[in-house]
């Protein structure tokens, strides 16, 4: 997968995580919810780390190559950091 | 704690210069109704909030708030970052420019810089989670304002992705309501500031009791007293020195069929529940006079105290 096409992937499933936590933390005993978030999880960490085993450091946690990967451009705020979503939404 | 992902919680990649946009879209930076308003408005209320799903939600909803700061920020940098001076004159941005150059500074549409004014933090769960709902309206209502400007898809998509997360924030803010409004009415604890603390007042058995609780009986049992702010036990009841349980709290509707005992694997405690509905006053107050001692207090503040506090620091424990 392209970086752009991997961080996109892992940008929806992230999103899918942040909407389904603040979802459970009102809803905790709901357990499709559950269920599906805790299967996202594991869906979200494989893309995490093949993204970062092959483009770089998402969170300073992880393991870096030499040099230091964290500092690495482009940053999020970045233009050329984002991926396109142009043409998708009409 | 926080740790940073380097990414965005959706994307932000406008090609073309636009500073008449930067000059408006900047409101949600450092505006009143903002995100970073938003953010330090939750995760300041959170330190005072009752139970756990209402906490869990200031704490991620104000972490998502920064996610949505970094996103227009960007918008922002973008936004200016091949403009030329002669767009930036013509657009209105030449005051910011003369301050601030295309750095990205919290300021709202009309200039003024941020201010914590914005924001309460006001101590009563009731009053702050009305607060945040209204707060996730009127940046909705900012995102439309800002969403009728603009023209550039690659800047609408964004500001209508943030457009709707505040509806996603009203709608938990509102679950989260819904229970803190559940847990204060179930506890139906009639509490008093501290009067021996207060010069001239003497502080007497009586005084435990709320004054208006024999004035106003049915209030405790009002239909209306759930969703009554004014009705409602103040979070602190457990921590104040002199705070005592109702000796109407017999009266109280049947616990069992509380939803929050319902639903929970604790055992509700062994209550009459023979007296439902409103009762009759002058019965209220003959037993208020044979059974309202130290002891009888005592008893209540064992059993319901401590077994609702476990309940509530322990249940979502993991």
């Amino acid at each position: 997968m392209s970086r752009d096409e991997l961080l996109k992937k892992l940008t929806a499933v992230d999103f899918y995580l942040i909407d389904l936590q603040l979802y459970l933390n009102t809803h905790p005993t709901d357990s499709e919810a559950l269920n599906i978030y805790n299967n996202m999880v594991k869906e979200a960490k494989e893309l995490r780390e093949e993204y970062q085993r092959m483009y770089g450091m998402l969170m300073a946690n992880n393991t870096s190559k030499m040099p230091w990967q964290w500092i690495e451009n482009p940053w999020p705020w970045q233009y050329s950091f984002n991926f396109d979503l142009a043409g998708e939404n009409g | 704690m926080w740790i940073y992902d380097k990414k965005l919680e959706f994307p932000v990649k406008i090609r073309k210069a636009d500073p008449r946009m930067a000059k408006v879209i900047i409101t949600q930076y450092g505006g009143p109704d903002g995100e970073l308003a938003a953010s330090l408005r939750y995760l300041s209320q959170r330190f005072s909030m009752v139970t756990p799903e209402a906490k869990a939600t200031l704490n991620d909803i104000g972490t998502e708030e920064l996610a949505h700061l970094e996103m227009v920020g960007t918008m922002v940098k973008q936004l200016t970052k091949n403009a030329t001076i002669e767009e930036i004159e013509k657009s209105g941005l030449a005051p910011y420019y003369s301050d601030h150059d295309k750095a990205v500074y919290p300021v709202s549409a009309s200039g003024v810089p941020f201010t914590a004014a914005y924001i309460q933090s006001k101590g009563d769960p009731i009053t702050d989670l009305t607060e945040d709902m209204a707060a996730e309206q009127k940046a909705r209502s900012t995102y439309e304002y800002l969403i009728n400007l603009a023209d550039d898809p690659d800047v609408i998509e964004p500001l209508k992705f943030l457009r709707e997360r505040e509806v996603v924030h009203f709608q938990r803010f509102g679950d989260a309501l819904r229970r803190v409004q559940d847990y204060l009415a179930e506890k139906r604890v009639f509490t008093m500031p501290d009067m021996s603390r207060v010069q001239g007042i003497r502080y007497t058995p009586n005084a435990q009791v709320s004054p208006f609780a024999q004035n106003a009986p049915n209030a405790q049992v009002s239909p209306f007293a759930q969703n009554a702010p004014n009705a409602q036990v103040s979070p602190f009841a457990q921590n104040a020195p002199n705070a005592r349980v109702s000796p109407f709290a017999q009266n109280a509707p049947d616990i069992q069929t509380m939803p929050s005992v319902r639903d929970s694997n604790i055992p509700a405690p062994n209550m009459p529940s023979n007296v439902q509905g409103v009762p009759d006053m002058p019965n209220m107050n003959n037993r208020y006079d044979n059974k309202y001692d130290n002891k009888y207090d005592n008893k209540y503040e064992n059993k319901y105290e401590s077994k609702y506090e476990n309940r509530y620091d322990n249940k979502y424990r993991r």
